[in-house]
C-alpha cells in the first residue's frame, strides 16, 4: 500500500486531550483509512489524563496491528513522579517497541530495540552514537534540527531517522500547567480544563500577535510545522521517516497529501494548495529546518546536497 | 556534613569575589558556545580559567566548568577543546549535559569528575541511573522542579551526590529542551548557549511605560519601577481568554534560604546559586548571606539568618518554587 | 568604598572641558598601565562604539572598542561623526557605580538612574567586560595624581553626605571654570598643569566640605 523506497509516513503521538470518544473515533480511522506505516501511540504530555481513555488502549492497539499499522508505545516527555516512572518501567519490560521522550526509559530499554523520541536531544554524532549502541532502531530528530543537523546524522546514521514534518512543533515541557494558569487554577486542581481545547489554547503576544499554543504542561508553535516542498531534499539526506502530529484537522487527508508528494504522485505546490484547505487560518512555519527562528515561513527550497 | 555552597562566577573578578565571600566551590564556563551562559563579555579563557582554579584552591576552595550545551552535528570540536582545556586546568569537575559529550568525557578523561547539569533534565530516579551507570557521574543538578519530598526520595534512592539550586532564577520548562527562544530568534540555547541572546533583545520606550522585545516578539509592557525580569521567552507577559498574565512564571526570585534546614534532612550535598550573568556585587551579596545561613545551620541556628536578599533576586520578589506546594 | 564615589563625581564635576579632555588622554594611558586586562578585553569584543552621557557634565564620551584595540575620547558638543552601536546615559554617580561594578546586568536596563538605547548586546558586552575587573574611580585618579591620594581619602569620608547638598554650588563654579581654556603644552607641562588644577579644585572642595560640616553641626546641635 504504501511505498517505502519514497521515505515512510509515521503518525506521532496524539499530543491533545481529546474526549475518549473523539479519541476512539481518530484512531479508528487512522487505523482504517491513513496511509502511515507507524504509528505512535502513547500519553506523552500529562499523567493525569490516562484514566480518561486508558480502558479504550487495548482496542485501539489492536484495530491499529489490524489495519497493518506498526504500533509505537510512546512515553511522557517529563517524569518526575513514583507512578510515572514505573509505569515507563512496566511498558519496557512487558516488551513492545517504545519510543522513549524521557532518559528514564533508556535505563529500561537499552540493549532492545526502542526508538528515541523527539524530546530527547540528539544534535550530534556523539549522541547518536551512544544512543544506537543502546539498542536505538530509529532516532526522532528533536524539533529544533537545523537542515545541517539533519543532514550529518541522517546520512551518517546506521538506523531509521525520523523528523516531524506535520503539525504544532512542540517547544518546551514543563511540571507546571498552563492550561490550569490560564485558568487561575493549578496542576493539582485542573479540572482538566486542557480538555475544551481539542487543537490547545492561543497565547498571543501582548501586542495582540498569534505566537504559541499551550497544552497543558506543553508549550507549542501557534502555527502548524509544514515541510513540503523540503521533502525531497530530506529524503536525499538520508531521512526515512516524516512524522506527522495529530491535529484538530483531517489527519488521513494531510496523511493522503504527504503521501502523494513522497510518491511524486503531485507537486509540493498542489500538495501545499490542498494542505492549505484542510488547516483552515492556522499559519505554517518550517524556519527551524533553515536554520531560522522556529516561528518563520521561508519559501526557498533546501539544498539536495 | 555541612552544605556544599556552589556559587556562579561570570568572570574572573566574580569568581574571586565568590571565594572571598565564603563559596566552597565556584563553577563557571568557557567564553564560546560551549556553556548555557554565553552573553558577550562573559566567561574565561583556557589561562583564566586555570588561574581561577589556581585562586580558589590557594584556599581550599573548588571549581567546577560548565561544558553543558549541546554541540552541533559536524562541529563537535568547540566542546572537546573545552572537556580539554577545563582537564587542563585542573578543574575539580566539569559539568556536563549532551550524552556525546559525557561519553568524549568519560573515555578521553576518565579521572575529571564528571557532574550532570540541570540542562540534561534528569527528574526521575530513572534518568539519573542512566548517566550515573553510563558515565559515572558522581552528582547530578537536580531540575527546578522538585519538591522537597521528591529530592529526598531521589537522594535515598541514586547514590549519588545532588546539588539542588537554592537561588536565582526560575525555570519553569524542562531545562535543555525548551525551544521557545530558537523558535523566536533563531539562536538555540541548547547549541548557542544563550537564552534569549542580548543581540536580539531590546527596549523600547512607550509613552509612561517600556516595552521589552526578542526579536520581532514583544515579551512585555512594564511601567517605570514595576519589577520586570531580563525577557526570556518563559518571563513574558501573554495573552489567554482575553486576559494578559504572566503565563509561565512571574517575574521572581527563587530563594530557599529559609528552607536550607529541610534541603539538608533531605540528604542534599550541595546548593547552587544561580546567576553566572549577574554582577559581582550580586556573587558577593547572595553568597554572604547563604555563606551566613549554613554557618548558622551547622552551628543548630538555622533560621537565624535574616533575609536580605530581596533586592537583588530578580523583580524583587522570591519564592520555593517547586520546593514547596502551590507552585505548579 | 562606596563613599569615594561623591568625591569622585564632585572632582569630575568640577573640571573644565578641555582639561577633561587631556585627562582623558592620561586616563587611557594610566588603564593601559593599571588594567592592561580591561584593555584586553574590550579589544576582544566585536567592534563597537559607545557614547556616555553623563547628565551633569556638559561633555560625553565616546568609548571604542573591538577589533583588538581600545580608546575613550570626549567629544565635543557638537561633535559629529559615526553613529554610536548604543548610548548610556545617566547621572556621574550612577556611571560610576556602573564602572565600578555595583549596578548588575539585569538590573540596568529597568533602571530609572541609567537610560540606555541602542543595541542591548553592546550594552551588555560593555556591562560584562566592565565587571571582569575590579575598578575604583577614586583609585583611578589618585593614581594619576600620586600626592591627591591620602587627602582625597580624607576628604571622602566626610563629605559623602555633604557634597550632594554642595552641589549646586559646585555646578556653578563648575560653569565658571569650564569658560577657560587653555592653549595646548607639552605633556609634562600639562600633567604638572592638571595637578595644580586639581590641587585648587581639591581645595576649594575642602572648604565646601568644612562649611558644610559646620552647617551640618549647626543644624543637628552637636558638639
Amino acid at each position: 500500500m504504501t511505498n517505502t523506497i519514497n521515505g515512510k509516513l509515521t503518525l506521532g503521538p496524539l499530543l491533545f486531550h481529546w474526549t475518549p470518544e473523539a479519541r476512539r473515533d481518530f484512531y479508528a480511522r487512522i487505523a482504517d483509512e491513513a496511509e502511515v506505516e507507524s504509528v505512535y501511540f502513547g500519553e506523552v504530555v500529562c499523567s493525569k489524563r490516562e484514566p480518561f481513555s486508558e480502558k479504550d488502549n487495548e482496542a485501539i492497539i489492536a484495530r491499529l496491528e489490524a489495519g497493518g499499522k506498526q504500533v509505537v508505545r510512546s512515553t511522557l516527555a517529563l517524569m518526575t513522579l513514583d507512578r510515572e516512572v514505573a509505569a515507563a518501567r512496566a511498558l519496557a519490560e512487558s516488551g513492545v517497541l517504545v519510543e522513549a521522550n524521557d532518559v528514564a526509559c533508556l535505563q529500561e530499554v537499552s540493549g532492545r530495540p526502542h526508538v528515541i523520541g523527539p524530546y530527547i536531544n540528539v544534535f550530534n554524532e556523539g549522541s547518536q552514537d551512544v544512543l544506537i549502541r543502546g539498542g536505538a532502531v530509529r532516532i526522532v530528530l528533536p524539533v529544533e534540527a537545523t537542515a545541517a543537523t539533519v543532514r550529518v546524522l541522517a546520512s551518517r546514521s546506521a538506523v531509521e531517522t525520523e523528523l516531524l514534518v506535520f503539525g504544532r512543533q512542540p517547544l518546551s515541557v514543563a511540571m507546571r500547567c498552563y492550561h490550569a494558569r490560564s485558568h487561575e487554577l493549578t496542576k493539582d486542581s485542573c479540572q482538566f480544563v486542557c480538555g475544551q481545547d481539542p487543537d490547545g489554547l492561543a497565547a498571543d503576544t501582548i501586542d495582540g500577535t498569534s505566537l504559541l499554543t499551550i497544552n497543558g504542561t506543553q508549550t507549542l508553535s501557534n502555527g502548524y510545522l509544514v515541510l513540503l516542498r523540503e521533502l525531497a531534499a530530506l529524503r536525499g539526506m538520508g531521512v526515512t521517516h516524516f512524522r506527522l502530529s495529530p491535529q484538530h484537522v483531517d489527519m488521513v487527508a494531510v496523511a493522503r497529501t504527504y503521501r502523494a508528494v513522497l510518491d511524486h504522485a503531485i507537486t509540493p505546490e498542489e500538495a501545499a494548495g490542498d494542505l492549505a484547505a484542510l488547516t483552515a487560518e492556522t499559519p505554517w512555519q518550517n524556519g527551524f529546518l533553515h536554520g531560522r527562528e522556529g516561528l518563520a515561513w521561508v519559501e526557498s527550497e533546501l539544498s539536495p546536497a | 556534613m555541612s552544605l556544599e555552597l556552589v556559587c556562579p562566577a561570570g568572570t574572573p573578578a566574580a569568581l574571586r569575589a565568590a571565594v572571598d565571600a565564603g563559596a566552597d566551590t565556584v563553577y563557571c564556563g568557557f567564553r564560546d558556545c560551549t556553556n548555557a551562559r554565553n552573553y558577550p563579555g562573559l566567561n574565561f579563557d583556557p589561562d583564566e580559567m586555570a588561574e581561577g582554579v589556581a585562586y580558589a584552591h590557594r584556599f581550599g576552595r573548588k571549581v567546577l566548568a560548565a561544558v553543558n550545551t549541546f554541540p552541533r552535528a559536524g562541529d563537535a570540536r568547540p566542546w572537546h577543546d573545552a572537556i580539554d582545556n577545563a582537564a587542563r586546568a585542573n578543574v575539580d569537575a566539569v559539568i556536563l549535559a549532551d550524552i556525546g559529550v559525557l561519553d568524549y568525557a568519560a573515555t578521553k578523561h576518565p579521572e575529571l569528575r564528571r557532574h550532570l547539569s540541570v540542562q540534561a533534565s534528569a527528574s526521575n530516579e530513572l534518568s539519573i541511573a542512566y548517566y550515573r551507570d553510563r558515565f559515572d557521574i558522581r552528582r547530578v543538578v537536580l531540575p527546578r522542579v522538585l519538591s522537597v519530598e521528591q529530592v529526598a526520595a531521589l537522594v535515598r534512592r541514586i547514590g549519588i551526590e545532588t546539588e539542588v539550586f537554592a537561588f536565582g532564577s526560575v525555570g519553569p520548562m524542562s531545562e535543555g529542551r525548551c525551544f521557545l527562544s530558537s523558535y523566536i530568534t533563531g539562536l538555540s540555547p541548547t547549541s548557542e548557549g544563550a537564552c534569549a541572546p542580548a543581540s536580539h533583545v531590546s527596549y523600547k520606550e512607550d509613552g509612561p511605560e517600556t516595552l521589552s522585545r526578542l526579536g520581532e516578539v514583544t515579551l512585555n509592557r512594564f511601567s517605570h519601577g514595576e519589577p520586570a525580569a531580563y525577557p526570556t521567552p518563559c518571563k513574558g507577559r501573554y495573552v489567554t481568554h482575553g486576559r494578559t498574565s504572566y503565563l509561565f512564571e512571574e517575574p521572581i526570585a527563587l530563594n530557599a534560604i529559609d528552607i536550607l534546614a529541610d534541603l539538608q534532612a533531605a540528604g542534599v550535598t550541595a546548593l547552587k546559586i544561580e546567576g553566572r550573568q549577574r554582577s559581582r556585587a550580586y556573587v558577593t551579596e547572595v553568597v554572604g548571606s547563604f555563606r551566613q545561613a549554613i554557618d548558622a545551620l551547622d552551628r543548630g541556628q538555622g533560621g537565624a539568618v535574616e533575609n536580605t536578599l530581596a533586592s537583588v533576586a530578580e523583580g524583587q520578589r522570591q519564592t520555593h518554587g517547586a520546593y514547596t506546594k502551590g507552585w505548579r | 568604598m562606596q563613599r569615594s564615589r561623591p568625591l569622585a563625581a564632585a572632582t569630575l564635576s568640577l573640571i573644565p572641558s578641555p582639561v577633561l579632555a587631556r585627562l582623558t588622554v592620561l586616563l587611557n594611558r594610566a588603564m593601559r598601565r593599571r588594567h592592561p586586562r580591561l584593555v584586553a578585553n574590550f579589544a576582544r569584543l566585536d567592534p563597537a562604539v559607545v557614547h556616555v552621557f553623563p547628565s551633569d557634565l556638559p561633555h560625553r564620551f565616546a568609548i571604542e572598542f573591538g577589533g583588538g584595540k581600545m580608546d575613550v575620547r570626549v567629544l565635543r558638543e557638537t561633535g559629529a561623526g559615526a553613529a554610536p552601536d548604543a548610548e548610556i546615559r545617566g547621572n556621574l554617580m550612577a556611571l560610576i557605580d556602573l564602572l565600578e561594578g555595583r549596578i548588575d546586568g539585569d538590573a540596568m536596563f529597568f533602571s530609572r538612574e541609567i537610560e540606555i538605547t541602542g543595541s542591548t548586546a553592546v550594552i551588555v558586552a560593555v556591562r560584562n567586560t566592565l565587571d571582569r575587573e575590579e575598578i575604583l574611580i577614586s583609585d583611578e585618579i589618585a593614581a594619576i595624581f600620586g600626592p591627591l591620594e591620602r587627602p582625597a581619602r580624607r576628604i571622602a569620608l566626610r563629605v559623602d553626605t555633604a557634597i550632594s547638598r554642595a552641589r549646586a554650588r559646585i555646578a556653578a563654579i563648575h560653569a565658571r571654570l569650564h569658560e577657560a581654556d587653555a592653549p595646548a603644552r607639552d605633556l609634562s607641562a600639562e600633567t604638572d598643569a592638571l595637578r595644580a588644577e586639581v590641587k585648587a579644585l581639591k581645595t576649594r572642595l575642602a572648604k565646601l566640605d568644612v562649611r558644610q560640616t559646620r552647617a551640618d553641626s549647626a543644624a543637628t546641635g552637636a558638639p
